[in-house]
């Protein structure tokens, strides 16, 4: 086997052993190619076309909010721009089950009321939980510019100076919402928050019926629909660009309105953290209680945290490994499963990796990890994608001087590590907060407070599930600081 | 290289302890009180009890699902599921084992499968929500006919009919009805604006919050909000006769902890677990008659059940679920 070959393949593996082939194997033994099951009807097209239609408009949404944000903080300076980049990231760190429960505490319904239920709220809250991301790509875009560049962009007239700064920033935003349509095309947990049904929901209500063909179908057609926007967004591999990382604040203007702008956008996760810190304050005679119950919600989070740490970091890792080995196939193959439906992989992974494994693992949460790196894999390729990119053409040229394996893991690897490291906080908290594989693969008792919180919701508990929800919106916020420094220009 | 293999599998693995004897249970009661009995079974017994509890299956693939894909070698010894047709499909395919002959004694036969492979306990009951501020507070609808009057166009809410009770209810609504009339119930209800919510709790949510008049719900869904102070009313089908859900609980067939399961079930299924349930907030429904139940509870005398095949149901699940997928829910 080849070299290249080789080192295609090693970062595959969690996806070809945790997903693919234990898809495919299921997916055939269910019928999907025998025809069996329910066969695709109108109605089923029409979700597809709802959840491509509520997936776009989100996205461009989202997008558009992004580049305001991103424009604002790299094209200007002002106070307090730590804390609002922290507030941004946050809210799309905090789980999703924590958006819910602070409506449901504050509008004492799980779902929201009819003027913004159906689709316009699942783009409200699609796009706003979104945003950060597209905000964070563009800033990362907007600190590669050459440093020359940078300093003539701030001679500029600051109105001058940020609309050319849009325009640079357009073929970005074109990827970057290439990306976030194809990560919102699973979303099923915030649109059914809103009574909007996608996919991913027709999915699961097939294999809980027993109808394992259809919804093995119904995801393939998902796949195809993803598979041409995803081929256009990891662009053929070239060498890296002669890029740098910008300068400091000096030369940026100062302007209102810009601050206005960001302040307005953090005022939704800073709304959240209120209306969960007021329905979490326990009366007089609950302190004892509630504070056995945040010992315990914080315990189970730190108790998380390595396996979710590992996950996140396999899949940052193997996303940068093929794409500093040029591989567009390899980018894909590793983004596929993201778009997917988290129970699809895990009820593989139970059927046919399982009984292959020894019994003792059974008790740990190994192939949970497995699941979970592979459904971070889209979020891998594309920092290893941009990670690739930061790395000057000089030295480039001076780490080819030596033998590949150093030039890899001692000069490019730790150079990576500036957009490897934000983005694996990002996985992290999108792990924890994930539910779907961890009903089916986490071990009897193991704990997950995002599993907690769906529980306590259902059953109307307000004040304990806000207060799991504080928990996950603290640690969302912690990771938040950890990614920040690097994200806002402050005074 | 050795110490990184050991650092990530250490990291992979996190933190599990050896046990002695213990019993897993996959759990889809609302884990707010079945923790609690749970609880009192671990100190009673000594057995520790490892539990998976559900969540909102309109989310997931539920616990049913993960038993399915274990079928190869077994982690669960006992499914406590929060009702009976999954169940019954489960123990066709040969997923559970027979229980203890001694187990749920006191508890009719027709809560119970034929072979003793499940057996039923404390029940809910299928409910209608009412909106206390409505003009139906006076004369509310006892059937599900009567769920499509004119004066009731677009303020009925069900949940999600693919998924947990409102699912259960269709099946053995289509089963009792046949084919054709129950298209025609359905048709009647998408004609008259029937509201679909994700869940029985949403359902419930939409009643309260006056979007609706009428939800299809279950007792407990009521209940839980009442505790909490807020005005709901509710109503029985009695007109067609009311259906009441129990919990079940079947011992996994190839359980890795056989002799702590059996146990379990017998302990699940004492008189005292229903006398719990029906105290607790999720107001349950004793199958024995000669458990007491609190003032405000509810009792199986005081209404008139609907005698359930639970078996014929069961083959109408995927039907009556495809059927209001593409009456209801498709556009």
């Amino acid at each position: 086997m080849k070299k290249s070959m080789f080192g295609i393949l090693i970062p595959l593996l969690p996806v070809l052993v945790g997903f693919y082939l234990p898809v495919l194997l299921v997916a055939l033994d269910d019928g999907f190619l025998t025809g069996s099951g329910t066969p695709m009807v109108a109605g089923d097209f029409t979700v597809i076309l709802t959840t491509v239609r509520l997936a776009a408009v989100a996205a461009v949404v989202a997008t558009l909010l992004g580049w305001f944000d991103a424009v604002a903080l790299a094209g200007t300076r002002g106070a307090g721009r730590r804390i609002i980049w922290t507030l941004l990231l946050a809210s799309f760190l905090i789980p999703p089950a924590a958006l819910a429960s602070a409506v449901q505490a504050c509008l004492g319904s799980s779902t929201l009321r009819a003027t913004v239920r159906d689709e316009i709220g699942a783009v409200t809250m699609l796009a706003i939980r979104w945003a950060p991301v597209a905000a964070a790509m563009l800033l990362g875009a907007a600190s590669l510019w050459p440093r020359g560049q940078e300093r003539a962009l701030r001679s500029l007239p600051p109105l001058l100076s940020l609309t050319t700064r849009v325009r640079g920033l357009a073929p970005m935003a074109l990827r970057c919402f290439g990306l976030l349509f194809l990560l919102l095309l699973p979303a099923a947990e915030l649109p059914s928050y809103a009574g909007v049904e996608t996919v991913s929901q027709r999915i699961l209500s097939r294999l809980t019926v027993g109808d394992a063909a259809a919804g093995w179908r119904l995801a393939a057609m998902l796949g195809m629909v993803a598979l041409p926007s995803l081929y256009l967004l990891f662009p053929k591999m070239t060498d890296p660009q002669q890029n740098r990382w910008g300068c400091g604040v000096e030369g940026l203007p100062r302007w209102k309105w810009a601050d206005r702008w960001l302040w307005f956008r953090v005022l939704p996760a800073a709304c959240l953290l209120v209306i969960l810190s007021v329905t979490s304050w326990p009366r007089a005679s609950q302190w004892s209680v509630v504070s056995d119950e945040l010992v315990g919600a914080s315990l189970s989070v730190v108790l998380e945290f390595p396996r979710v740490c590992l996950a996140s970091v396999v899949a940052m890792v193997c996303g940068w490994r093929l794409a500093e080995a040029g591989s567009r196939v390899g980018l894909i193959l590793l983004s596929i499963p993201t778009l997917l439906p988290g129970s699809l992989g895990a009820l593989a992974l139970i059927q046919v990796v399982r009984p292959l494994l020894p019994v003792w693992l059974d008790d740990v949460p190994f192939l949970l990890t497995i699941a979970q790196c592979c459904k971070l894999g889209a979020l891998g390729a594309a920092a290893g994608l941009v990670a690739t990119r930061v790395f000057p053409r000089s030295e480039a040229d001076s780490a080819a001087m030596i033998d590949p394996f150093t030039a890899r893991w001692k000069i490019r690897f730790p150079r990576a590590l500036g957009v490897l490291i934000p983005a694996a906080v990002v996985g992290i908290a999108m792990a924890l907060g994930e539910v779907e594989s961890t009903l089916l693969l986490a071990p009897p008792g193991h704990p997950s407070t995002a599993l907690e919180l769906h529980q306590m919701l259902h059953f109307r508990n307000d004040e304990q599930a806000a207060r799991l929800a504080m928990v996950l919106a603290m640690v969302g916020a912690i990771l938040a600081t950890v990614v920040a420094p690097r994200g806002g220009k402050g005074d | 290289m050795r110490r990184i293999l050991l650092l990530i599998s250490a990291l992979s693995m996190g933190c599990q302890s050896d046990d002695l004897r213990s019993v897993t249970i996959y759990c889809s009661h609302d884990r707010v009180h079945s923790q609690q009995i749970l609880q009192r079974f671990e100190e009673e017994t000594g057995i520790r009890v490892e539990a998976v509890f559900d969540t909102e299956a309109t989310k997931t693939v539920g616990l049913a699902q993960r038993i399915r894909g274990e079928r190869d070698r077994p982690r669960c010894d006992v499914h406590w599921s929060n009702e009976p047709l999954r169940a019954e499909l489960l123990a066709r395919e040969g997923l559970y084992q027979a229980l203890p002959d001694d187990a749920g004694e006191g508890i009719d036969a027709r809560w119970r499968d034929p072979e003793n492979l499940w057996c039923g306990f404390a029940a809910r009951a299928r409910v209608l929500a009412i909106q206390p501020g409505s003009e139906l507070i006076s004369d509310p609808p006892r059937s599900l006919k009567a769920l499509s009057a004119s004066q009731l166009h677009g303020k009925v809410v069900i949940a999600d009919p693919r998924f947990g009770t409102t699912g259960t209810h269709l099946a053995i609504v289509r089963s009792q009805l046949g084919g054709e009339a129950y298209r025609e119930l359905l048709m009647s209800w998408k004609r008259s604006g029937i509201q679909i919510a994700s869940s029985n709790s949403a359902s419930r949510d939409r009643v309260l919050s006056g979007e609706a008049w009428v939800g299809l719900t279950d007792t407990d869904d009521v209940e839980a909000v009442r505790r909490r102070g807020s005005e709901i009313g509710e109503e029985f089908l009695e007109d067609d006769g009311v259906i009441l859900l129990p919990n079940v609980v079947a011992v996994v067939a190839g359980s890795p902890h056989p002799e702590e399961a059996q146990q379990l079930v017998r302990w699940l299924l004492r008189r005292e677990v229903e006398e719990w349930l029906a105290n607790s907030a999720s107001r349950q429904i004793p199958l024995r008659v000669e458990v007491p139940v609190p003032e405000q509870g509810l009792s199986l005398e005081q209404f008139s059940v609907q005698d359930i095949d639970w078996n014929l149901s069961a083959d109408q699940l995927r039907i009556a679920v495809e059927e209001a997928e593409r009456l209801l829910l498709n556009r």
